[in-house]
């Protein structure tokens, strides 16, 4: 397989990671800083990537590998014209300048906004046209200048008229008549990208009908778009508010892409904005009452979006927005985020969510109740509707989540750590990075609940593995009962039968649960079933 | 007497919203680490799998906060590989991988190494016998792909003459791109000589030709030798001319034939090559898809005046020259007011003195100063912008003298310059001039032209 990278913010460093994992540390441009407080939010458009939020000014890397502000500034000052001497001009022209860099094929990668338009030269009479007084970029990123001019006149349009690949040189003649000028009318969708430049930073941004989409701290109730394939172009007219403006401290909380739709969220409501240009655009309301309150936790999953709002998790799809933690028709984990028992609510915000393609699973990192890092995941099964976890691992602190492609060309979710370290799902191993994977499945089954019952000698069907213990820990009584000794199931075994659950000490009850745990570096257990006999004693 | 059977273990996943008494045999209560079997047919729970490193060497700086999402295609890991030809004589191929610490490694036609050459590769320096100009940018690369004049063609006018070819190597397999299609100027019936350089535009290749010298004949016979641009389009093979052709007919660019193509300030610039005695050489630009004829700029004085290659540098265009016995060269420069002089001057006047071989580094334009045949001038000479030093002495480092050392390309790779020659390849690394490659006693023709290319 072709080589590939990614792009990796690590604190306040940016690394380039090859797919097998071999990562280089990049050098940032003079002037740009990344705060290791904020986490990196990527937008890709044609082949290059815009990386904002946690640089102190937009970043840009391009095809060629190039690392450059992603924002950059237009000409301050108008060109001075004047006559060139002998030519093919008659007339009074009126020339504006833009930046351009462009790479070694000598293509422009990207054009600035225009600077001021220059004073309307004096009537030429067979002369060339001479501009001095050219602006200079401070970014040593540009490598020239495009200068646009109009029809003799001045006309009222401009047109494209000369490069001058110097970022130095502030000075040309020409001679191109009229006639020779493009035909084709300056640029109508160049702008500088909102939130660029400090002390604002694009919180928000995401690519649709190849522009890129963005939300800046600037101005939280309002999303900007770029000109077509445009990455570096943001006409002022190219925007909507999100209603309702000032309504609170946060505005847009993020993006939901989906195919013909881009949702914008708010945290209680939600928009989508459809159409495929800027003369179709229509801002639609999608659901009022329901938002998203965790940027990174939005996952478009087969053009079905996915997102954490303030008391569960919805899904936001053809059928439109529906719970999918506590859905009425199978009501499920609502505590996990309606109580303080499982999570810290605080830290929703944080949440990130990757999709786990091997198990069709949305998965969310979260914050576990009393902690303040991601150190807890759960996973929504996509086929079956039903939510697993909360997992953990003691191999590392999660920081992030995601999911990339390895070096065979697998899309594996992935977690990046603490320790700078990013880690992938692996079925070929049973432990995360040498620490055991602790799985703990807590089960209770109460069948006719008022009658006692005394529960006699488990058997439960494995998997046979190599090696293992699965400890199993009943409690028989009430709900609240205390937990037994455990029985140790050998996972050699298909199927085991354990001793006798009731005792001696606790010889009936009307409700069992049981505790099935493995704790084992390089071990693992799949659980088929159980088959408990048991006696009903009666009401007591 | 009961019994409880579980068959769907953990199939409803976690449930906490019914009472304790309430749940069914398939609700769970808390399912840590725990996924659905995705063994075929199986329904059951087990441990989740268990994760490893993507990067074995933890990254510095703290938390990993975010990547992209998709992987993209990294041009500086993948390994550049410089193509050096020898001669079609002996139909090989040198090349090195500086991924390898610069070994270079031959490719042989009818070998079974797979860096197979399906075809010649650069050729036609036999067809231009008699001329006093290098030629050595018939070569590009272009996504990936080295574009090159090809070498397999009866010329024309001998019998059964073909059209040159142009053909693709993406560094394993060559194949035929296009061929030059015969010049309308000339007429159908003929075909053009040679290819005579590459060049790029835009993003656009465009490829200069050689179509016939006054009265027909391979042999050179200026100043109104025939010649045309054509922009090649590099996925589908197709040519296209650009403007009026070269020549002496009715509404043709008299004068010279182009030998050197550069993109200069959105215009393609064009340099010309008359081959006569005490000649001159001419700078024409043309807008492509803009202009229909060429718009010269520039004709050099006499003696001093064939136009070996065209650079942009800092905004300004700088045309390399080739001096007649007796006339030093120079180095032309363009400001963007259109005022040309003299940049710098060739301390020989040797025959064949000339300035070749430009490369834009680290900021400044290195040229290589030839004092021509039997001279000991062989300099590298740079320009910071404001003024020209000497950066090697070549015949002092090599031990030029006497010799016809035919430089060439030259490209920047690694930080590093390489330069080829009839001998070898020059390379500049941390400011110090060496021998990259030695191939002193290999038949040649005459100029090596190379350039790099990447590959996966």
């Amino acid at each position: 397989m072709a080589d590939g990278f990614y792009l990796v913010q690590v604190g306040s460093k940016l690394y380039r990671m090859s797919l097998a994992g071999a990562a280089t540390e990049l050098t940032l441009p003079t002037g740009i800083s990344i705060d290791p407080t904020r986490e990196p939010v990527f937008a890709v458009l044609g082949r290059h990537i815009l990386m904002l939020n946690s640089p102190n000014r937009a970043l840009w890397y391009d095809a060629e590998g190039d690392l450059r502000p992603g924002a950059i500034a237009p000409p301050a000052s108008p060109p001075r014209l004047a006559s060139g001497g002998a030519g093919s001009l008659n007339g009074s022209y009126r020339v504006k300048q833009t930046f351009v860099v462009k790479d070694r094929y000598k293509r422009v990668l990207y054009e600035t906004d225009f600077g001021p338009i220059s004073d309307a030269s004096a009537t030429l009479a067979n002369n060339s046209l001479a501009v001095s007084g050219a602006a200079v970029s401070p970014d040593s990123a540009v490598t020239g200048s495009r200068f646009y001019r109009t029809a003799s006149g001045p006309g009222a349009v401009y047109f494209q008229w000369y490069d001058l690949d110097s970022n130095s040189q502030t000075a040309f003649t020409d001679n191109v008549t009229d006639e020779g000028l493009s035909t084709l009318a300056a640029p109508t969708d160049l702008g500088l990208l909102p939130g660029g430049f400090p002390p604002h930073q694009v919180r928000h941004a995401t690519e649709w009908k190849e522009r890129i989409w963005i939300n800046t701290s600037g101005r939280i109730d309002t999303v900007a778009y770029s000109g077509s394939r445009k990455f570096y172009g943001y006409p002022s007219a190219n925007s909507f508010i999100v209603p309702p403006e000032g309504d609170d401290l946060v505005g847009v909380t993020g993006f939901i892409r989906r195919r013909d739709e881009l949702g914008i969220c708010r945290q209680d409501r939600i928009w989508k904005i459809v159409g495929n240009a800027p003369s179709n655009f229509n801002r639609i309301s999608v659901n009022d009452g329901i938002g998203c309150v965790a940027p990174r936790s939005i996952k478009v999953i087969r053009d079905v979006g996915y997102f954490l709002g303030g008391d569960g998790v919805y899904s936001w799809g053809p059928e439109g927005v529906r719970s999918i933690s506590d859905d009425p028709q199978n009501p499920q984990v609502a505590s996990w985020f309606t109580t303080d028992d499982y999570f810290n609510r605080a830290r929703f915000p944080y949440a990130r969510a990757r999709y786990n393609r091997r198990f069709h699973l949305y998965e969310l990192l979260l914050s576990a109740a009393g902690s303040s890092n991601l150190d807890r995941w759960i996973g929504y099964d996509l086929t079956t509707g039903i939510w697993l976890g909360p997992h953990k691992t003691a191999a590392f602190t999660p920081t992030c989540a995601g999911e990339i492609i390895d070096s065979n060309g697998l899309t594996v979710p992935v977690f990046g750590a603490s320790n700078g370290v990013i880690y992938k799902q692996d079925p070929t191993t049973y432990n995360d990075d040498g620490s055991a994977v602790d799985f703990d499945v807590l089960w209770r089954w109460a069948g006719e609940p008022d009658v006692e019952k005394v529960i006699l000698d488990p058997t439960i069907y494995t998997r046979i593995e190599t090696g293992g213990t699965l400890e199993v820990t009943p409690a028989l009584g009430t709900e609240n009962a205390a937990f037994q000794a455990a029985m140790n199931r050998d996972l050699t075994l298909d199927r085991e039968v354990l001793r006798r659950i009731s005792t001696a000490t606790v010889p009936v009850g009307r409700v069992l649960t049981a505790r099935f745990r493995i704790n084992s570096v390089g071990r693992r257990v799949q659980i088929r079933g159980l088959e408990i006999p048991y006696v009903s004693i009666g009401r007591r | 007497m009961g019994d409880i059977k579980v068959l769907d273990f953990g199939q409803h996943g976690v449930v906490l919203t019914k009472d304790p008494l309430h749940v069914e045999t398939g609700d769970l209560h808390q399912a840590q680490n725990a996924v659905r079997s995705k063994d075929k047919g199986i329904t059951a729970l087990e441990s989740r799998p268990g994760m490893t490193r993507v990067n074995s060497s933890a990254m510095t700086g703290g938390s990993v906060l975010g990547f992209t999402a998709m992987p993209f295609r990294d041009p500086g890991n993948l390994p550049l590989s410089i193509y050096a030809p020898i001669a079609q004589v002996v139909d090989a191929v040198v090349a090195v991988s500086y991924d390898d610490g610069g070994t270079w490694r031959s490719i042989a036609s009818g070998s079974t190494d797979p860096w197979i050459l399906s075809g010649k590769y650069l050729a036609v320096l036999g067809y231009l016998a008699g001329w006093d100009i290098p030629l050595y940018r018939r070569a590009v690369t272009i996504d990936g792909r080295v574009v090159y004049a090809g070498d397999g063609y009866t010329q024309y006018p001998n019998a059964n003459h073909v059209a040159p070819p142009i053909f693709a190597f993406d560094g394993s397999l060559a194949s035929e791109l296009g061929r030059i299609p015969y010049s309308p100027a000339q007429g159908a019936g003929t075909n053009a000589y040679a290819i005579t350089c590459f060049g790029f535009h835009e993003g656009e290749i465009y490829v200069a030709t050689w179509d016939t010298g006054a009265g027909g004949g391979p042999v050179a016979a200026g100043p109104n030798m025939g010649g045309r641009v054509l922009k090649l389009d590099a996925q589908t093979g197709q040519l296209t001319q650009i403007g009026n052709a070269f020549g002496g007919g009715a509404g043709e660019n008299a004068g010279g034939t182009p030998v050197c193509l550069a993109s200069h300030n959105g215009r393609l610039w064009a340099g010309t090559y008359d081959d006569v005695a005490a000649g001159t050489g001419k700078v024409w630009w043309i807008r492509p898809g803009l202009d229909s004829t060429w718009t010269l700029d520039h004709t050099t004085a006499a003696s001093k005046g064939y136009i070996v290659d065209l650079i942009s540098y800092k905004g300004e265009l700088f045309a390399l020259t080739l001096g007649e016995v007796g006339t030093a060269s120079v180095v032309l420069k363009r400001t963007p007011s259109g005022t040309w002089s003299d940049s710098d001057t060739n301390a020989s006047t040797a025959a064949n003195n000339a300035f070749t071989s430009p490369v834009v580094y680290n900021n400044e334009l290195y040229v290589w100063m030839d004092g021509g045949t039997a001279s000991a001038v062989h300099r590298i000479r740079k320009f910071d912008g404001t003024s020209w030093s000497t950066d090697a002495d070549l015949n002092a480092l090599f031990g030029f003298a006497g010799s016809s050392v035919d430089p060439g390309m030259a490209l920047v790779l690694n930080s590093d310059i390489f330069i080829a020659h009839d001998d070898g390849v020059l390379r500049r690394h941390l400011g110090t001039w060496s021998r990259a490659l030695d191939l002193a006693g290999l038949l040649l023709h005459g100029e090596l032209a190379f350039t790099n290319v990447e590959y996966s």
